[in-house]
Order: structure tokens, then C-alpha cells, then sequence
């Protein structure tokens, strides 16, 4: 019927966005509201070592190829080895430091612990678990809700700071031995490259998307409907809007911080 | 006395009214069954018992209280009064089966040395050995999963225990083991029951009383005696799982 008409259609999808982003800011104060409620948290130690330590080798693998590919390419944008070899070591470390660390190591969460927390909040969904525990007097909004988004809020900060290390160590092994620049020459540009702000800007792009990360896996699993077909929806869902959420919010820190 | 009382519930989801004025008493220590078909929104009115789904009209009361509005803090302090069990067993599928029945216990506190031997003790009491307690959910048959879910849903003493379609799914000789466990409980733990079934069997087997559930609103209530020698034309057509009748299907 809405697609019949145009008009129709345009206002079905714009009702259908203003209600999500009504439901989100809904879900999203809700979260707030309980993180900020001092309690323990059972659940916290097991969701903080599946997005945290497990996570590890996957966005190490990335950093590590990513400050190998930058050092690549920044050498060959450069006229002269010279300029190349105080230049590069820049390139890499402010890269890595202010964007492609937290924002590649955040979609890299998103994609793996993100998915992995929706499909697991909609399988509970869709199979009455979540109702369960409401039955046996436990919330499951403070339950299963809060402690993942804390997890991911905590530990992308820190996964993104070794990302970071383990990036520009990618970028001196390139420049050491594939571009042959002079080794102790990168270390010292690298350290003399490094300022505060640019940890600074790091992290709080860290923070936040991991805020966004936990929220959109968490709120995308716990309204899934439908069955296994609705589980898988939410799981996309969960991953496709935390990416986008993720590019949207990247830009605009860096242009509060620029 | 009355336990639960629904007074004139409605409840639509969008165009569709599955709650039309839904009126009900529940006695205190009886087992009332409610009957009904696919869709005659059995479950909604449990849901809306629990506050999972919030009625748009008319009241709910617990032991006198008001539950209909109830805030969340308030509502959680009131859920330990129920146990539930649900159709599929909504067992935690990350959790043991003994883990899965003191799953309350230790949320209140309960140390899990402590909280282990009150659910081996109670998978004793719906007639499992203490060897499933350290089993997973999946290693479960489906009647096992049904009374690793009883034991979970009467583990911390409710006062009522709600049953959602407890025998749909198992074959007849496990859905009478069932329903001989609901009235083993009912008259060890004197609780509340609310049966919401489709099976006449259950129903003729562990009701106290019999409330039929029919477009939204309860057209006949008696006794299991009364039900099997009523007039009622849909009763009557539901009870002989007849296709000809005032109520037709839906398929």
C-alpha cells in the first residue's frame, strides 16, 4: 500500500526513523542512567574478557598491517628518502594514534563482539530467556544491558591504546626492512611526532564508540521480534548502524578537536 | 479469597483487540485454568499479569494490590511472589541446569555451594536425579527441559506459579508426568496455579476451576464436571476438538 503512493512511502520511512531514533534515546538514557547507579556487577568480568582479551588478536592483526600499509604508501607519496625518512614515522603514529586506531579497532569490535552481543541478546529474546529472568525478579535491562555496555566502553580505550603500540610497530618493521630507513632515526621521530592531544583525541574517540558499540548491540538484540529470522536482522542491524554511528561521531570529535 | 483479580483488561496491538474486557477471579490455593484457542490471547493475559505487557485498560490486582501500573523497583520486589513456567522452558542456555535452577537463589545472595544443594533438592522434587544437575540445556529432552523449568520456577518458594501451555510439545504419556507434578506441587507447596492450556486433558486433569477464553473475552467458567456436561455451544465444540461449530478455525 506505501509504496503505491509515494508520498506515503516517504512519510511510512520517516515515521519508521523517528521512531528508532526516539526508541534509541530512550534505550540510551535508560543505559546512562543505570551505569551511573553504583552496584556489582556479575556480568561484567565474563563480557569485559570476550569484547577486551578476546578480541586482542584480531584488532592487533589490524593495527599491525595498518601501520605496515601507512608506511607503505606514505614513502612513496614523498619526492626524496630523505623527506621520507623524517616524515613517515609522522605519518604512521599521528594516523594510527588519532584515527585509524580507534576507528578501525572500533569496527573491527563492532564487527565481532558487537554481532556476537546482539545475536546473543535476540537469541534470548526470541526464545522467552529475557522474560525469564524478568520472572525471576531480576531486571535485565541492568543484567544483561549494562555490564556489556560498560565492557565495551572500558575496554575499547584499551585495546585501541595497544592497537596504537602495535600499529607503529608495524610501520617501523616496514621502514626498518622493506624501505630500509634508518631504525633509530623512526623511533625518534616517532617519539618527537607525539603530543598529548593526540593520545587525548584517541582515546575519547575510544570512549565513545564504545559507548556506541555497546548500545547498538545491545539495544538492537534486546528489541529483536521474529524469531531466527529477527535475530539475524538485529545482528546486521547491530553492525551496520554502530559503523555508521562510528564514521558520524568520528567526525565530529576530530572537528571539535581540530 | 481472591488472588487475582482482572477487572474489564483490554488490551489491542494496533488494530487487533486481543483483550476485550477480560474479567476474572482467581481463589487463593485453587488451580484455575484458563482454556482457550491459538490466539485467543491466553498468554497475553499472563503477560499482563507479569507487567511484560501493560493492559490499555482495566486493573489487575495481586492480593489486593494494584499491580496494573506498577513502577519498576516495586514490580521487581513483587515478582518474587511468582514463578513461571514457560511453554518452551526459556532455560539460560549459558548457564547449567543446576545453575539455571538457583539462578534466583544466588541473585538474592545465596552462596553457590548452598544454592546447588536447594536445586538438586528441587529437581528431586519434579523427579530428576541429582547426576542432570551439572548437565547443559541442550543436552536435555523436552520433558526434562519441562521440569528443569518447573524446578527453576518454584525454587524460591512462589506463592503463585503460572504455567504457559506446560504439556504442548511432549508426548502424552510425558504430559500426564506433567500434569501429575502440577498437582503434586500444588498440593505440596499450596500455591496459586494459573494453567493456560489447549489440552482438555490438563485441564480436566488439574483444574480446580475452568475459565473458557474465547475472542478476547471469558464466555464460560465451572468446574471440570461442569465443563464436560455443558450446553455451551463453543465449549462444547472446544472440548470434542470438533471442526464444526460457532468457532471457527483459523487455518
Amino acid at each position: 500500500m506505501a509504496t503505491a503512493n509515494p508520498i506515503a512511502a516517504v512519510g511510512a520511512v520517516t515515521l519508521q526513523a523517528v521512531g528508532l531514533v526516539g526508541s534509541l534515546s530512550t534505550f540510551a538514557g535508560q543505559a546512562i542512567r543505570n551505569m551511573l547507579i553504583p552496584r556489582t556487577y556479575g556480568q561484567f568480568i565474563p563480557q569485559a574478557t570476550f569484547v577486551g582479551f578476546d578480541s586482542l588478536p584480531i584488532i592487533l592483526l589490524t593495527a599491525f598491517f595498518t601501520g605496515g600499509v601507512l608506511a607503505l604508501q606514505s614513502y612513496n607519496g614523498f619526492d626524496n628518502a630523505t623527506l621520507a625518512g623524517s616524515q613517515v614515522p609522522k605519518v604512521v603514529a599521528l594516523s594510527m594514534l588519532r584515527e585509524l586506531g580507534p576507528v578501525l579497532g572500533a569496527l573491527m569490535l563492532a564487527s565481532r563482539a558487537g554481532s556476537a552481543m546482539a545475536a546473543q541478546l535476540g537469541t534470548m529474546r526470541v526464545t522467552e530467556q529475557i522474560d525469564a529472568l524478568y520472572t525471576l525478579a531480576v531486571n535485565p535491562f541492568r543484567y544483561l544491558v549494562v555490564p556489556r555496555i560498560w565492557a565495551c566502553v572500558l575496554m575499547l580505550p584499551l585495546l585501541v591504546v595497544l592497537a596504537n603500540i602495535v600499529g607503529i610497530f608495524g610501520g617501523y618493521v616496514v621502514a626498518k626492512h622493506v624501505l630500509h630507513l634508518p631504525a633509530h632515526q623512526y623511533l625518534t621521530q616517532t617519539w618527537s611526532a607525539i603530543e598529548s592531544d593526540d593520545i587525548t583525541i584517541g582515546l575519547v574517540k575510544a570512549l565513545v564508540f564504545g559507548f556506541i558499540i555497546g548500545l547498538m548491540s545491545t539495544y538492537h538484540g534486546f528489541n529483536t521480534r521474529n524469531g531466527a529470522e529477527g535475530v539475524g536482522r538485529a545482528t546486521t542491524s547491530a553492525v551496520v548502524y554502530a559503523a555508521v554511528t562510528i564514521l558520524v561521531a568520528d567526525y565530529l570529535i576530530t572537528s571539535w578537536f581540530v | 479469597m481472591n488472588c487475582i483479580t482482572y477487572t474489564n483488561v483490554r488490551k489491542s496491538f494496533g488494530p487487533k483487540t486481543v483483550l476485550n474486557g477480560v474479567n476474572l477471579k482467581v481463589e487463593k490455593g485453587n488451580t484455575h485454568v484458563i482454556l482457550g484457542g491459538s490466539g485467543s490471547g491466553k498468554s497475553v493475559m499472563l503477560k499482563c499479569l507479569l507487567g511484560l505487557i501493560e493492559p490499555d485498560e482495566g486493573t489487575i490486582t495481586v492480593d489486593g494490590l494494584d499491580t496494573t501500573h506498577m513502577p519498576s523497583r516495586e514490580r521487581m520486589e513483587h515478582m518474587h511472589k511468582f514463578g513461571m513456567l514457560f511453554q518452551a522452558g526459556a532455560l539460560f542456555d549459558s548457564m547449567n541446569v543446576w545453575q539455571n535452577v538457583a539462578f534466583a537463589l544466588m541473585n538474592e545472595g545465596m552462596k553457590p555451594a548452598d544454592a546447588r544443594d536447594v536445586a538438586v533438592q528441587k529437581l528431586k522434587q519434579v523427579g530428576l536425579k541429582a547426576d542432570t544437575a551439572d548437565l547443559n540445556p541442550a543436552d536435555l529432552s523436552g520433558g526434562m527441559r519441562k521440569r528443569v523449568a518447573l524446578a527453576r520456577a518454584i525454587a524460591h518458594n512462589p506463592q503463585i506459579i503460572l504455567y504457559d501451555e506446560p504439556t504442548t510439545g511432549l508426548d502424552p504419556i510425558t504430559s500426564d508426568v506433567i500434569n501429575d507434578l502440577i498437582l503434586q506441587l500444588q498440593s505440596e507447596l499450596k500455591a496459586t496455579s494459573v494453567v493456560i492450556t489447549h489440552d482438555m486433558h490438563t485441564a480436566f486433569k488439574v483444574a480446580d476451576k475452568i475459565s473458557f477464553l474465547y475472542q478476547g473475552k471469558f464466555i464460560a467458567e465451572g468446574t471440570a464436571k461442569e465443563f464436560k456436561s455443558t450446553d455451551n455451544p463453543y465449549v462444547k465444540q472446544f472440548v470434542a476438538g470438533s471442526a464444526q461449530g460457532p468457532i471457527q478455525g483459523a487455518v
